[in-house]
């Protein structure tokens, strides 16, 4: 009768497994590969068989002993290194890895303008220094108009009295500029650094972020910037969010809302941080304004869009819980090495 | 503005929902509420109306139309005295306006014998919960009328307008008023005033003049409800500062059919309240009558814009209750005349915004868009950059965003000369000196954060970040993307092997750093230190800079020591090559061979690897520099460089005698140089 060489071996794996110390290795070892072990004993044994047997049993057996080898050999490393290692503290600190940090506007710019992307929208982007008329007139705010006063605005130094240059106060104008060169439809994303002549506090600072839209085409309605709008704040928060828009003005947009969010901190219960309201004040918005179309040379009577603005600071502060805008500006390690 | 409770409920036929539902209805369908309070037994609500609708809406019986539209309410218009002339003693007034276009409509009505009296108490607590004074029964009046109404009242004393003549016109350089409020005035040329005979009596639509205005003792007034033209009047106010709630009315732009209704509320309230006396005199200059606009709307843009289907019935109502009137023009398209005083409206789409409100935006479903998707085209300049964001953190870097403006003070402490403090872009108007400038380099608020973290006891600092720097070049301002790190310590070669790395990892072929011209690209020269640092060069384009902080400025801002770094991301992304190809290591064995060499002290390593590797040929696949040893007891004014060679072909296994060849090209070559020893 053959010898039940897999039962063998599997028998002696089991106890290697078993096996604690490198004495109970050694004893593991000569029970099954020792001189006299059980499977040197099936190898010399060979001879034995009939022919038709043993080149199988040959073949199987010396397999299994170069395995029960190596997995010795193998344990027998592991448990020499533990030994070399019992005298290590090894409750002390690893070795701290130097890294570097992404600034929160970064990472949420990134996860933006991923989220737009895959939305159709194309990630475009014009200067700081702008003029008046990209900043101003094209956008249907007139000079000696009182919707101006909404903007406060940095103004350079310089000669010119006529389409002065100043610190664009809005992403608006790259509406424009981008309009200018391309033909509808059109969906972009204007991400980038816009500046207001006020007082730095918590909430403000005098340049910050900001992201706008643009969706032209010949249908793009109201009801599609919910839907985008409503679709982004969803994949941005990964939850169900309510979106409401009501009434407000913007000279380069008609109809114009604000956009608020569910508060999803309270469940809409109302708590400090919506002001017991349930919503959070996100962003302007509205459907392009005719004259913006008249002004980049479109046919306003062919064409529709939306268009928003969004702060990209407060939306940092309120994704990270940052308590105050000027820590972003701040280049304190304690608050960067946290991202 | 603050909005009393009771006194819209006066203007609206229904009761009204409590005051926080009120609220609500208010921030739905028309304005943001601001705030809602109940102050001495009275609620008011704080309501933000934006620069569209002030000129209309800043009054309760707007407010009280916009209510009644959205509630399907009614208005229920204050009592109204109808103007009725009556013969009087008084020489009538001749007034004159020069500027018409200015001026589009000068109404006023003359009132004799009045009775100098307080106003009654409810009108005393309206106004002072609306934040304003009391002061006397008449100008009471012109105050409750405005806030009621929206149409700017000024009331004159008659005895006080000399020659019996009032007339309307622009100053000329150098006049001056002295006003109610007490303060005298230098006006501007150009500014509308009103003048008697001898003298400017009024501030027209900004503030009464001090002579003519009215007190206790004021028998005979004049009441004025005038329209001002509404750009000029808003410049002008700019140019002269005095923002009072007339001025700030005129410049939104009011109805100048308004004037006849708040004359006659004038009138009324006059009597009311007892004041007495009779209108003996109606004036009335309106040459030019407005005359409401006519807009075509078709409903199926309403409904294309909105996205939302709303029925003809419910457009039209909408329109109906806030005054517009409409006229059917055929299936689906109407003819919308447009009240005089909403001057907002004027297209189509500021039709469809008062349907779409109205009707409520909760009721138009969020539906994504259905057009056609084109790919999004990538932002390379803005992938290079990330991709350099990237590649800095993995180099143990930590980004900073800085703010975009620098100091006057900054000027000397980064020592910028009176040349490069020329060329920087300047604000106009700067919150403080310490932001006057936009900065020309990133380095300068990376510094200081560095400095700031250092003098927090932080080690081994090392920051980065991508922004923009402005400059100017004559009249022309000019912003560029930068990318700037800054790294604490004594860290040349580690800055210069970031830059290395940050080049190799973007597939830009090798840098070369020249030390022939030492003038950055962007940023003030003085803050680096000339000995230690370099311009970095690809295929002869400068992109950028490298080197340690000059210790001067080190000093100044107490770091020891530091190295930094500034590139152009414009440039490196035309040089940059993001493909990513896998060469395949060559499968025959390399040799390793060593060379040291002793030379002078000012030659540097790039000199020694531009004799070794031509010598070298096509066999050397690398030199690598392990040892750079600088000591004196290497004699005076030498130093040691020792490299590592590696010799490997991708044909074929090189032979003993091909290497020894090829290292004694090598070795010759450097022998060359009588001033080097070959070790
Ligand atoms: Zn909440």
């Amino acid at each position: 009768m053959a010898p039940d060489v897999s039962g063998l071996k599997k028998r002696a794996e089991e106890e290697l497994k078993g096996v604690g110390n490198l004495k109970d290795l050694d004893e593991v070892f000569r029970k099954y590969l020792g001189r006299k072990g059980e499977l040197t004993l099936v190898l010399r044994s060979l001879v034995q068989l009939p022919v038709e047997q043993r080149s199988l049993v040959s073949k199987e057996a010396n397999a299994a002993r170069d395995e029960l080898r190596q997995l010795t050999e193998e344990l027998r490393k592991a448990l020499e290194g533990s030994v070399r290692q019992g005298g290590l503290d090894v409750t002390a600190p690893g070795v701290r890895i130097v890294r570097g940090h992404l600034h929160p506007l970064t990472r949420l710019q990134r996860e933006v303008n991923g989220i737009f992307s895959g939305m159709g929208f194309s990630v475009v982007e014009g200067p700081e220094i702008e003029d008046e008329w990209h900043n101003f007139d094209a956008l249907n705010i007139p000079a000696n108009h009182p919707s101006r006063d909404m903007w406060d605005t940095f103004w350079m130094k310089e000669k010119l009295t006529k389409n002065r240059h100043l610190l664009r106060t809005h992403t608006s104008p790259v509406q424009i500029r981008y309009m200018e060169h391309h033909e509808p439809p059109l969906r972009v994303i204007v991400p980038g650094r816009v500046f207001r002549y006020e007082a730095t506090d918590a909430r403000h600072g005098f340049n910050f972020y900001q992201l706008e839209g643009l969706m032209v085409g010949k249908q793009v309605s109201v009801a599609n910037f919910k839907g985008v709008i409503m679709e982004f704040y969803k994949r941005l928060f990964r939850s169900e969010v309510k979106v409401r828009l009501r009434p407000s003005y913007f000279p380069f947009t008609e109809p114009s809302f604000e956009v608020d969010m569910s508060c999803l901190l309270c469940g809409q219960k109302g708590c400090g941080s919506c002001g017991q309201s349930g919503w959070l004040e996100m962003m302007g918005a509205g459907m392009v304004h005719p004259k913006v179309f008249e002004a980049v040379g479109y046919n306003p009577k062919f064409l529709q869009g939306f268009a928003f603005g969004m702060g990209l600071d407060r939306l940092a502060m309120m994704r990270y819980k940052i308590n105050d805008a000027r820590l972003l500006y701040s280049g304190s390690l304690k608050f960067l090495e946290q991202f | 503005m603050i909005f009393s409770y009771s006194w819209l409920q006066e203007l609206v036929s229904s009761k009204l929902p409590v005051p926080s539902e009120l609220a609500d209805v208010l921030n739905a369908h028309a304005f943001e509420v601001e705030e809602v309070e109940k102050r001495g037994g009275e609620w008011l609500l704080n309501l933000s109306v934006l620069p569209n609708r002030a000129g209309e809406c800043t009054n309760h019986l707007g407010m009280a139309r916009e209510i009644a539209a959205i509630l399907k309410s009614g208005l229920k218009m204050p009592p109204l005295l109808p103007m009725r002339t009556q013969k009087g003693s008084l020489a009538p007034l001749e007034v004159s306006v020069r500027d018409l276009e200015l001026v589009p409509r000068y109404a006023a009505f003359v009132v004799e014998g009045v009775e100098g009296k307080d106003s009654p108490a409810w009108m005393k607590k309206r106004l002072e919960l609306v934040g304003v004074n009391s002061i006397n029964a008449l100008v009471d009046i012109s105050n409750y009328v405005m806030l009621e109404m929206g149409q700017p009242l000024h009331v004159f004393d008659y005895d006080e307008i000399r020659g019996g003549i009032m007339r309307l016109k622009k100053v000329q350089e150098g006049e001056e008023i002295a006003t109610l409020e007490g303060g005298i005035h230098r006006l501007p040329a150009g500014t509308l005033v009103i003048e008697d005979a001898e003298r400017l009596i009024d501030l027209a639509g900004i503030k009464g003049g001090a002579v003519s205005g009215v007190s206790q003792g004021t028998r005979n007034v004049v009441f004025q409800a005038a329209t001002f033209e509404k750009f000029f009047m808003y410049a002008s106010r700019k140019r002269i500062g005095l923002e009072t709630p007339a001025a700030v009315l005129y410049g939104y732009g009011i109805d100048p059919n308004l004037a006849d209704e708040a004359l006659a509320r004038t009138a009324s309230l006059l009597r009311e309240l007892g004041v007495g006396g009779k209108i003996v005199q109606n004036i009335d200059i309106y040459p030019k009558k407005i005359r409401p606009r006519k807009i075509a709307l078709e409903l199926e843009r309403v409904n294309s814009l909105l996205g939302k289907k709303v029925p003809e019935g419910e457009a039209m109502g909408i329109l109906k209750r806030l005054g517009f009137s409409c006229t059917k023009k055929g299936p689906g398209r109407f003819a919308v005349e447009v009240p005089t005083r909403r001057q907002d409206v004027q297209l189509p789409e500021d039709l469809i915004e008062e349907i779409g409100r109205i009707s409520g935006y909760e009721n138009i479903f969020p539906q994504l868009p259905t057009e056609y998707l084109i790919p999004p085209e990538p932002n390379e300049r803005l992938l290079l950059e990330e991709d350099s964001r990237d590649v800095l953190r993995e180099a143990g870097f930590t980004e900073t965003y800085g703010y975009s403006f620098i100091g006057e003070k900054d000027l000397s402490l980064f020592a910028y000369t009176s040349e490069e403090a020329e060329g920087l872009a300047e604000v106009e108007n700067p919150i403080s000196s310490e932001y006057r400038y936009l900065r020309d380099s990133l380095l300068p608020n990376q510094l200081r954060a560095l400095a700031q973290n250092v003098a927090h006891g932080r080690q081994g600092v090392r920051f980065f970040e991508a922004g923009t720097s402005f400059a100017r070049m004559g009249e022309k301002f000019s912003e560029r993307r930068l990318l700037a790190g800054v790294l604490q310590g004594d860290a040349f070669f580690e800055a210069k092997g970031v830059v290395d790395f940050l080049l190799e990892r973007l597939g830009s072929e090798e840098a070369w750093y020249d030390t022939s011209n030492q003038a950055p690209s962007f940023g003030p020269q003085g803050l680096w230190d000339n000995d230690r640092s370099a311009e970095i060069k690809i295929a002869g384009r400068r992109i950028g800079f490298v080197g340690s902080l000059s210790a001067q400025i080190a000093a100044r801002l107490k770091i020891p020591r530091a190295a930094m770094f500034e590139l152009d991301t414009e440039m490196l992304g035309e040089i940059a090559n993001t493909e990513t190809e896998y060469h395949e290591p060559s499968k025959f064995p390399s040799v390793l061979r060593d060379i040291a060499v002793f030379v002078p002290h000012d030659v540097k390593v790039a000199d020694v690897l531009n004799v070794m590797e031509p010598a070298g040929g096509e066999l050397v696949a690398d030199i690598d520099l392990f040892d750079l040893y600088d000591a004196e007891e290497l004699g005076e004014g030498r130093k040691s460089m020792a490299f590592h060679i590696t010799f490997q072909s991708q044909e074929r296994t090189l032979k003993g005698s091909e290497v020894d060849q090829a290292e004694s090209a090598m070795r010759e070559a450097l022998k060359a140089n009588p001033e080097w020893e070959v070790r």
